[in-house]
């Protein structure tokens, strides 16, 4: 399968810390990746390990098959990033300031810089100084200066930062439409776990700089421990049943009201074997872990709180 | 020119710095032309207008911004041009699109040491417009303008050694304040070395050299073997500080 990014074993340490260590990945065309994790998690020292701004003490990055230690130049020219707080000359105008990175390409196209900025909604301003705008403005602003010169790959650094919750939705929808409209393939750091759940079809979650948990968001959280809570008559019965059904464990009973941990068995099976077992069912729910539960078990933050 | 370059001498061009800067230069000089002319003025500073003013006017403006002030002036135009972009996240950004280190920085070094040659040339500029609107055609003595338009030049080749200079600093430090911290230590070391009698400290030193040429043959022709002397550390100083430029660029994380 053709992979945009490929990442083995990377590493980076500062000094005695080890900030980056053994990170591995592979991304397809039209990927969204959600790269995650706590504050100095390495997630940053990731994104510049990989657009060459931060060098590395070991490990292997191929961007669109190009090496990027054998030709930084080609496999960089394939790669768009936002890193940082978006941060541009303040005292040019939108265009401008887009303008200025488009000289650095041989074939932009006229109108090209117009077509970008309309792309992530600020045409119309366009001719507006860079320090008149909101933060979200700036942030549309430097996903069209990252999509210059139609990279396969584009890296952002928590994009949604100080954005508004509407600011969020409308990015992160940006992001999808690119992603499926053009087939290209991101890799996006961010706090907004809700938001990444949805958006991101794959996940990475990096803990004091290893990864510690990683594959396809559906995988992710399909394979993850479901919780069924359910309200059953006869208590007595109920609770011998559940004892001997297999696959499952009991988290905590309050009279006839039990919260179950289904393990190596499905739903459906589980409602299965309590029919079979001629049990009344009141009340039957299944719960899911969110990517914030998973992301607050795995990072040894506070206790996951179950919806 | 290579498309980052242009894109640099425009942003550096852009510093209403460089404007406001020139335009007291031009006032300092036009003041201190038609000042120091004047008999009270004269009597009062204890000054030789036949030695500062006329045909040497230019020789001793000259001085004036080769000095103190034309350093610390690039000082902080280099710090807005490097550290601050650094501060700023814009550094490396051309990084971002397809460039690479060595060609971004080659491309701020080739901006700043022209654009300290270009400043030089325009302080000369400037002065003697102003000698000529107080003395007239009197300042263009050949001997004395042969001599003074060379001062200008190895002044020139001095501006750019610093300005070499300062973009290493800017690049080691990566941060303003320390880098005009350690200009002005610079200064200083610059002034003791010179009024001192370490010999051999003095030889290797590459400000001796504008000091020797501006004070010791201050309005007389350079010995050429001084002036070959100083061109060659000067040069070895401008190589040694650009190709550490171009070891440390590689080096940042940035």
């Amino acid at each position: 399968m053709e992979k945009i990014i490929s990442v083995k074993n990377l590493k980076k340490a500062y000094k005695k810390e080890t900030a980056v260590e053994n990170v591995c990945f592979a991304l397809a065309p039209g990927n969204i990746m959600g790269l995650l994790g706590t504050n100095g998690a390495g997630k940053t020292t990731t994104l510049k390990m990989i657009t060459n701004l931060c060098s590395k003490d070991n490990g292997k990055i191929v961007i669109d098959n190009v090496s990027l230690d054998e030709n930084p130049g080609l496999a960089l020219s394939k790669v768009g990033a936002a890193l940082d707080t978006p941060s541009f000359y303040q005292e040019l105008t939108a265009r401008e300031n887009i303008e200025c990175f488009a000289h650095l390409y041989e074939n932009i196209p006229n109108g090209q810089v117009m077509e970008l900025l309309d792309y992530v909604g600020l045409k119309n301003q366009a001719e507006k100084k860079v320090k008149k705008f909101s933060l979200g403005m700036k942030q549309r602003l430097a996903l069209a200066r990252a999509m210059l010169g139609q990279p396969k790959l584009i890296i952002l650094d928590e994009p949604a930062n100080g954005l508004d919750p509407q600011g969020q939705i409308n990015l992160y929808r940006l992001i999808c439409d690119m992603a499926k409209e053009r087939n290209t393939t991101f890799i996006v750091s961010s706090h907004q776990l809700h938001d990444m759940e949805k958006f991101c079809t794959d996940i990475l979650i990096l803990d004091k700089g290893k990864s510690i948990l990683q594959g396809k968001t559906e995988n992710i959280l399909s394979e993850t421990t479901n919780i069924v809570d359910c309200i059953l008559e006869e208590t007595n019965a109920a609770r011998r049943v559940l004892s001997g059904c297999q696959g499952i464990s009991l988290v905590s009973q309050k009279g006839n009201q039990f919260t179950i941990r289904l393990e190596n068995i499905c739903f459906d099976e589980f409602v299965k074997n309590l029919v079979a077992n001629h049990l009344h069912i009141h009340y039957l729910s299944m719960r899911k872990h969110s990517l914030q539960d998973l992301f607050l078990k795995l990072t040894g933050g506070a206790e996951p709180c179950i919806h | 020119m290579y498309p980052l370059t242009r894109f640099y001498a425009r942003k550096l061009y852009r510093q209403k710095l460089i404007y406001i800067f020139f335009a007291c230069f031009f006032t300092a000089s036009f003041f201190y032309a038609f000042l120091i002319s004047t008999p009270q003025m004269e009597e009062m500073l204890n000054i030789n207008i036949g030695i500062v003013g006329r045909k040497n006017f230019p020789e001793f403006m000259m001085r004036f911004y080769v000095g103190t002030v034309g350093i610390l002036f690039h000082v902080f135009l280099l710090t807005l041009f490097i550290c601050e972009e650094d501060r700023n996240k814009m550094l490396y950004q051309p990084l971002l699109h397809g460039e690479n280190r060595n060609r971004m920085i080659r491309s701020k070094i080739y901006v700043a040491v022209s654009m300290s040659m270009v400043f030089v040339l325009l302080v000369a500029f400037i002065n003697y417009i102003t000698a000529f609107m107080r003395w007239g055609y009197e300042i263009f003595e050949q001997a004395a303008f042969i001599r003074t338009i060379i001062k200008y030049l190895l002044s020139g080749i001095y501006m750019s050694v610093i300005t070499l200079g300062i973009v290493l600093l800017c690049i080691c430090t990566r941060n303003a304040w320390k880098t005009i911290f350690f200009v002005i230590i610079y200064l200083l070391i610059d002034q003791f070395i010179y009024s001192s009698n370490i010999a051999l400290l003095q030889k290797i030193w590459v400000g001796y050299y504008l000091n020797l040429w501006t004070f010791a043959y201050e309005y007389q022709k350079i010995p050429f073997s001084e002036l070959i002397i100083g061109i060659f550390i000067m040069i070895l100083y401008g190589i040694a500080f650009f190709q550490i430029s171009l070891y440390r660029t590689k080096k940042i994380d940035f």
